[in-house]
């Protein structure tokens, strides 16, 4: 028998690396600093979520996300997003969120969005999204989409199909309404703010 | 620049799917190589001849905890954005019953049987029709054992978090503990050799 063979060596390998660890103590899952030139990455197309794509997720029924809408309660009483919950930053912080459900931050402004979502980092849940555009988009791209400045047929196709997911989230109401104030939706009142038991299902 | 890439937003879906199909790919064909696409040899190591599948899977988890143990320490990789399953101690308990108990009367897990299917054996073909079937089974079944399904819930479970050790520390203890194992079924493949089916 060697004394040398490629099974020992890398086992001897293996013992040194690990060792130079336990010495260190350099390893560990708190999140790392993040360089500066890296946030607007971050923000912009790992932690956020447009209005079109939210809409096909409350179409699609699914159970792996919770909307917090840090909107006033007066005006989220006047109108919201289906499925979501009025909230505050205060409710937020002093919340223990589950691990399995997305967040979807809806702020009044983009800014507001991003504050929550850094404090939410720092508490150590990193699975919030940003709803980009503030619920002004949901009533833009949602509510009321844009009419299509050229008639091609793949535009008319997709304006048609706005159409239809608007006539949905608006209920019984006129779709063709232009730019005035969406009206009040006829969907059931949002789920109160507590943790629910369904997990998102991922791994191998 | 900091991995994981796509949860840092380096690249979208379509290419993190492009990854994943290349990735999956070499994993497949290391499995074949490894020999896990055939029933004999994964069962073998119930007979305790052959441990071949025990030796792999530790070098693979050695060699992957000591690479991400690695690249955390030099900040290139944020651990605490790799996904870890969330425990549900009693339903995953059951699980895995299950799972052996189908490894043991079926030869395969569910991989092992992707590749020995792709490599045209028939029982791996059956297998796959029977994971189907299953899966399909459970999404039916699903809202009646739900309550059971995320019982016992203990969110993300760490070992070095949850008994207030250093990773590094269990990273050590685990290498030593392969070693153990590779030490172990040395002895039993010579121990249990007339086993083995000529």
């Amino acid at each position: 028998m060697k004394i040398f063979s490629i099974n020992r060596i890398l086992i001897l390998v293996a013992v040194a690396i690990a060792s130079f660890m336990a010495l260190t103590g350099g390893v560990s899952r708190k999140a790392p600093c993040v360089e500066f030139e890296e946030v607007p990455v971050i923000v912009n197309h790992v932690n956020s979520i447009n209005a079109t794509e939210l809409a096909s997720w409350i179409l699609e029924a699914r159970d792996d996300y919770r909307i917090l809408d840090l909107r006033d309660a007066s005006e989220y009483e006047k109108i919201y997003i289906p499925t979501s919950e009025n909230t505050s930053l205060d409710e937020i912080m002093q919340t223990e969120f589950e691990t399995g459900r997305r967040l979807v931050i809806v702020g009044t402004t983009d800014v507001e969005t991003h504050v929550v979502l850094a404090l939410l980092e720092s508490k150590g849940y990193h699975g919030a999204l940003g709803f980009v555009g503030g619920f002004s988009a949901w009533r833009s791209q949602v509510l009321n989409p844009m009419r299509p400045t050229e008639l091609t047929k793949s535009a008319v196709s997709r304006y048609s199909m706005a159409l239809a997911v608007s006539k949905y989230f608006k209920g019984e109401t006129d779709v063709d309404d232009g730019d005035s104030v969406a009206p009040k939706t006829t969907f059931a009142a949002p789920p109160p703010m507590i943790d629910g038991k369904k997990k998102k299902k991922e791994g191998c | 620049m900091i991995a994981p890439f796509f949860k840092y937003g380096l690249f979208g879906d379509m290419t993190g799917l492009v990854f994943a199909f290349i990735i999956g790919i070499g994993f497949g064909w290391f499995l074949e190589r490894a020999g896990f696409g055939s029933a004999k040899k994964l069962t073998a190591q119930f007979y305790l001849y052959d441990m071949t599948v025990l030796k792999v899977m530790f070098t693979a988890i050695v060699t992957a905890m000591l690479g991400l143990g690695f690249l955390s320490m030099i900040g290139f990789l944020d651990l605490s954005r790799v996904y870890v399953t969330p425990t549900f101690l009693l339903p995953q308990i059951v699980g895995g019953l299950l799972l052996g108990i189908g490894f043991v009367i079926g030869g395969y897990c569910p991989g092992t049987s992707m590749v020995a299917a792709s490599t045209g054996k028939k029982d791996g073909m059956v297998y796959l029709l029977g994971v189907a079937f299953g899966i399909f089974v459970y999404g039916e079944i699903y809202s009646s054992i739900e309550s059971f399904a995320t019982s016992t819930s203990m969110g993300t479970v760490i070992i070095p978090e949850y008994f207030g050790i250093s990773y590094s520390l269990v990273m050590l203890a685990v290498v030593f503990m392969a070693i153990g194992m590779f030490l172990l079924a040395e002895w039993s493949e010579k121990k249990f050799a007339r086993r083995r089916p000529e």
